[in-house]
């Protein structure tokens, strides 16, 4: 009777430990996005500005030019062949896929936004996640007339001589104003003095 | 006669489920290497990127300094000469490029304080803030516009137009007070070029005596 218990226990014990692992096989699951850069790399990166393009340096290419603007600023006006992925969507499976096909081809794709500043956090997230031959164009959009005007853009430019502004402009002496007050003359009236008439011819 | 094969099967349970689980543990072997994100994973990031409570805006800030919130630590992300030119009062100096430098992680990773970056736009804070939110760490701000954004808004705000309302008012004097507070300068007043009144004189035709005529 003892020995019928302890081989069951063990049986059951045995079953649920394989149980276990089939489980853990089954909804084993690798995460998707993986960083294939490490923080340093990506700072080093970070440091050459190479990532940063400007739009004469892609004009003779035919190259893959991926908008980060929202969907309706894109629906207005858009550079010329480019895909619309917002900054929202890059992770999905779909803009994935793209950017993977991309990268297999050996393409350069350039990210823009209404500034640079906007293409930078999906870029980063790109670069970080190992698609390397992505790129930042260095351009500020417009619109205008639903046209979209693209210029070059400068970064973190200081403003010129803003420390101008600090300086405490001590007003100048205003020079007082002296009222001349015009001296009272006396008002000579003069008596205007009757003129003799000359003696008329009467009538 | 069937008794019998399963005792056989029986007696032999132990080896088979030895067998069993040895099997599995080989399969450990075989599987793929783990790759895992550490600390934070992609999709979080991303989510943190479209949050807008990564940016304070410079009236946000100002008021905080102002009011000496002690909660804060501003961190200037630009270069050193930049930063020895102007800075925001009590900011620290991390270049971008030493970030990930071990002697400022004490800065940088803590959860007391909000830590605001910023640097002459949003771009290069922008950078810092994702590198350091990859590390994991928490209530990392970036200042919207940076030292440029602070000067059109703090320093030297637009004055408010006729046609807008009351709180465009305020929130100028707000900035104009703010601006003094930062140690702006004073400016003269524009001297106003007064025109002197010249008084017109009208030529009154005189009357011209006329001569005496003959009477009749």
């Amino acid at each position: 009777m003892k020995e019928l218990e302890k081989t069951k226990r063990i049986s059951i014990s045995t079953v649920l430990f394989i149980l276990v692992l089939i489980i853990g096989v089954l909804t084993f699951k690798q995460p998707r996005n993986v960083y294939k850069k490490t923080q340093e790399e990506t700072l080093s990166a970070l440091k050459s500005t190479d990532y940063l393009v400007h739009l004469e340096d892609i004009a003779n290419q035919d190259p893959v030019i991926i908008d980060v603007r929202s969907k309706s600023e894109y629906s207005i006006s858009h550079i010329e062949n480019a895909i619309n992925i917002p900054t929202a969507e890059i992770l999905e499976n779909k803009s994935i896929a793209l950017l993977s096909d991309v990268k297999n081809t050996g393409e350069t794709a350039f990210i823009y936004g209404k500034n640079p500043d906007e293409a930078n956090s999906a870029w980063m997230l790109l670069y970080q996640l190992g698609y390397d031959n992505t790129k930042i164009l260095n351009v500020e959009t417009n619109h205008i007339d639903n046209k979209l005007v693209v210029k070059n853009y400068s970064l973190e430019k200081p403003i010129a001589n803003y420390l101008e502004i600090f300086k405490t402009i001590t007003p100048e002496k205003v020079e007082q104003i002296k009222k001349i007050t015009p001296k009272p003359t006396k008002k000579v009236i003069p008596v205007k003095k009757k003129k003799k008439r000359k003696p008329e011819g009467g009538c | 006669m069937i008794n019998r094969k399963l005792a056989k099967i029986l007696s032999k349970r132990y080896i088979i489920l030895a067998s069993l689980l040895l099997i599995a543990a080989l399969g450990l072997v075989l599987l793929p290497s783990y790759q895992k994100n550490e600390n934070t994973t992609a999709e979080n990031l991303l989510a943190k990127v479209i949050n807008p409570e990564r940016y304070i805006t410079s009236d946000v800030l100002a008021d905080n300094i102002i009011t000496n919130d002690p909660s804060i630590i501003l961190v200037d992300v630009r270069e050193v000469d930049e930063y020895t030119a102007y800075t925001l009062p009590n900011a620290i100096n991390i270049p971008l490029g030493d970030i990930l430098n071990e002697d400022y992680q004490g800065y940088l990773d803590q959860d007391r304080y909000n830590i605001i970056l910023f640097s002459n736009e949003n771009f290069k804070a922008d950078q810092a803030w994702l590198l350091l939110n990859r590390l994991g760490y928490s209530n990392l701000h970036v200042l919207n516009g940076g030292i440029n954004g602070w000067y059109h808004t703090i320093l030297n705000p637009p004055k408010p137009t006729e046609d807008m309302p009351n709180e465009a008012y305020e929130l100028y004097n707000f900035r104009r007070a703010a601006g003094l507070f930062f140690g702006v300068g004073i400016k003269a007043k524009e001297k106003k070029v007064v025109k002197k009144a010249v008084k017109k004189v009208v030529p009154k035709p005189k009357k011209k005596k006329r001569k005496p005529e003959g009477g009749c």
